[in-house]
């Protein structure tokens, strides 16, 4: 295949430093070899589950070999063709991704609009040692093409010297206002954006300080409490006590027939609760926050390993949520908008941008504090609503605050589910002012300052009218500011 | 409760009255028509010589609407305005539920000019800015196609002047 449109500066060698069993000239190179065998791992494993299965009821073992063998080498074919037709290669201002046996594709992650890059170990490819590398972009709807598998510490090297190459170019996010990280290596010079591995890797060395472990009964006592289990087991009590007493007072043979039912219904529905927090528990278990020179680290799983690096720089806005439940335990869970992340954190989505699944109030706001938000989250002077507003929430106005610092804008909400978001100035996309017919009555306005789509969603509801007014001119100036870098 | 939507250090600047006539004319028209439908649909039905006051009932609350919607259209037109600062747009509408929107002109990412038939046949033009957030719903209407151009042309220039990255 030939490339009339490389790059002139993209040099012979690009992947010199890549060394890989699977180099595809030109610069290309190709995944790991074993990646058709870890792809279609699964589809064996399901097959042999399937055999047992079929051996069990006393089938004939030949036709299901057949039927079995057929299936695995026909996926190992297409597996191998895959592999052989995925090329990748790294050039100063993109990733290139071709593939597709039958259909080529050809694509380019573009370094600048780079937001994260996550470094995947699903269960089977950690037993192995090999992981998977993926892109998040602003404006894609969901990860670019993955890069599986590569070793595990090849995935990190290459995700290093990607971020390292996304940093230097020209239109970066606007720099977060943060204290310089101690560990960072040398060398931080504005150098012209250039190409060269070596160089990258020797500036990305891999420093990385721990900032916060998530202890595990942080994580149980967070599941817990969690509403879904509470409510799913109240009503599950509920059931079968109305099973119970139905059962007592009618005494009648014929609707013991109905026992059996309800109780696996009751049993079905906190089973489904059950295992939705089961996942979550597993997916966030040992959960790791660690500090590197190119942004943060977030590492957890229990069984598939999934790294993420988010480019501080690059978080849109935050979300401190407390559930009712949480808040005795004085647990909170911090969520982050980044641009190109989208929706809030399903418990199985590829991407979810939980920076703190479940840790006590004063740590996250410790963690928090290191973003150099201006001050610590408890200590930013924020303001209620006044008390007309009851009549929209009768209890939960005493919940409405917003504030400010120079850093940052943070509104408060919410009763049974508490959040506060916080949004960096620099970060504020547009304000909006909406004021309904009661609220005019009773001169009421609510504040919406917009962010990037994700969870954080910060609203000052029902402020009164001046303070509303003066909340979006100055809000609208303390983003021009910080925006200017002052 | 005026100051609240108080002109920021610039005054407003008014949209075309032509979208009101717009609006008289879509809203009449179609309280008209679904009025004279209803009528039809009735004077179809079997309907008992008690309920005979009902196809007159239709044909009053048809006029009402279409009354209503032209006396409405026009408070509906003065309450959209904009004003263009030096480092932000802001826009205010709507009578019941009032909106002001200030996007700074660092943060748009584009601008749409669009125009349905009706639009070109008055000569107006919609405006809509766009920014990294979806929950920005910055837009103007009824403007005259020139100045909507115009206007296009103007915040890409301040865009650009003032771009941030995100």
């Amino acid at each position: 295949m030939t490339e009339p449109d490389r790059p002139a500066n993209a040099p012979d060698d690009t992947a010199k430093g890549w060394a890989q069993p699977g180099v595809a000239g030109e610069g290309f190179q190709r995944v790991h070899p074993v990646s058709p065998f870890l792809r279609v791992g699964i589809l064996i494993l399901a097959g042999v589950v399937a055999l047992v299965r079929e051996l069990a009821e006393g089938v004939q073992l030949l036709g299901v070999v057949v039927i079995g063998g057929t299936v695995v080498v026909g996926g190992l074919v297409y597996g191998f063709c895959a592999w052989w037709f995925t090329r990748f290669r790294i050039e100063p201002e993109e990733v290139r991704i071709d593939s597709g046996v039958f259909v080529r594709r050809s694509r380019r992650i573009s370094l600048e609009r780079l937001q994260a890059v996550d470094v995947v170990q699903p269960f089977l490819a950690r037993i192995f040692g090999m992981a998977e590398l993926r892109f998040e972009v602003a404006g894609g709807s969901e990860s670019e093409a993955p890069l599986a598998f590569l070793r595990l510490d090849d995935a990190h090297r290459l995700r290093a010297v990607i971020l390292e190459l996304g940093e230097e170019l020209p239109h970066a996010a606007v720099p977060y206002p943060r204290p310089p990280v101690s560990a960072e290596p040398g060398g931080e010079a504005p150098a012209p954006p250039r190409f060269d591995t070596a160089e990258a890797e020797g500036r990305v060395a891999p420093v990385e300080r721990e900032i916060l472990a998530v202890r595990p009964q942080w994580l149980v006592v967070g599941t817990l409490l969690s509403t879904e289990l509470i409510v799913s087991a109240l009503l599950m009590v509920v059931f079968l006590a109305a099973v119970g007493v139905l059962a007592y007072l009618i005494e009648d043979a014929e609707i013991a027939v109905f026992l059996p039912g309800g109780l696996a219904i009751g049993f079905t529905t906190i089973l489904g609760a059950g295992t939705a927090l089961a996942r979550h528990l597993v997916n966030q278990w040992g959960f790791v926050l660690s500090e590197t020179a190119g942004g943060w680290r977030l590492r957890r799983g229990l069984f598939d390993l999934r790294t993420q690096t988010v480019l501080l720089d690059r978080i849109q806005g935050f979300v401190v949520q407390e559930p009712l439940l949480w808040r005795r335990a004085e647990l909170v869970r911090v969520e982050v908008d980044i641009a190109g992340y989208t929706g809030s954190s399903g418990d199985n989505s590829t991407s979810t941008p939980t920076l703190l699944p479940a840790v006590p109030k004063a740590v996250a706001y410790d963690v928090l504090a290191r973003l150099g938000h201006g001050s610590r989250l408890g200590e930013i002077p924020v303001r209620g609503a006044p008390r007309r507003a009851r009549l929209f929430r009768p209890v939960g106005w005493r919940y409405f605050a917003a504030g400010a610092t120079d850093r940052v804008a943070v509104t408060v909400r919410g009763w049974m589910l508490r959040r506060t978001d916080i949004v960096p100035h620099h970060k504020t996309q547009s304000v909006h002012l909406h004021q309904g017919p009661t609220q005019r009555r009773l001169g009421l306005a609510d504040v919406h300052i917009h962010t990037t789509p994700g969870p954080c969603n910060a609203v000052a509801k029902h402020r009164s009218v001046d303070e509303a007014r003066a909340l979006v001119t100055e809000q609208l100036e303390r983003a021009r500011r910080a925006r200017a870098g002052t | 409760m005026d100051e609240l939507f108080a002109p920021p250090g610039v005054d407003w600047q008014p949209v075309s009255d032509r979208l009101a006539t717009k609006i008289r004319l879509v809203g009449c028209v179609s309280a008209v028509v679904g009025a004279a439908v209803l009528v039809a649909v009735l004077a179809f039905l079997p309907l008992p010589d008690s309920l005979g006051w009902l196809p007159w009932l239709v044909t009053i609350a048809g006029v009402a609407a279409a009354v209503w919607c032209w006396w409405w259209a026009g408070r509906w037109r003065r309450a959209w305005g904009y004003a263009e600062r030096d480092d932000d747009l802001y826009i205010k509408h709507g009578l019941m539920f009032r909106t002001i929107v200030a996007v700074p002109y660092g943060r748009m990412q584009f601008v749409d000019v669009l125009a349905g038939p009706l639009d070109r046949a008055y000569g107006m033009a919609r405006v809509e800015l766009h920014t990294a957030s979806m929950q920005t719903r910055a837009r103007i209407l009824g403007l005259p196609a020139d100045q909507a151009a115009r206007m296009r042309d103007r915040l890409t220039e301040r865009g650009e002047a003032r771009a941030a990255g995100l």
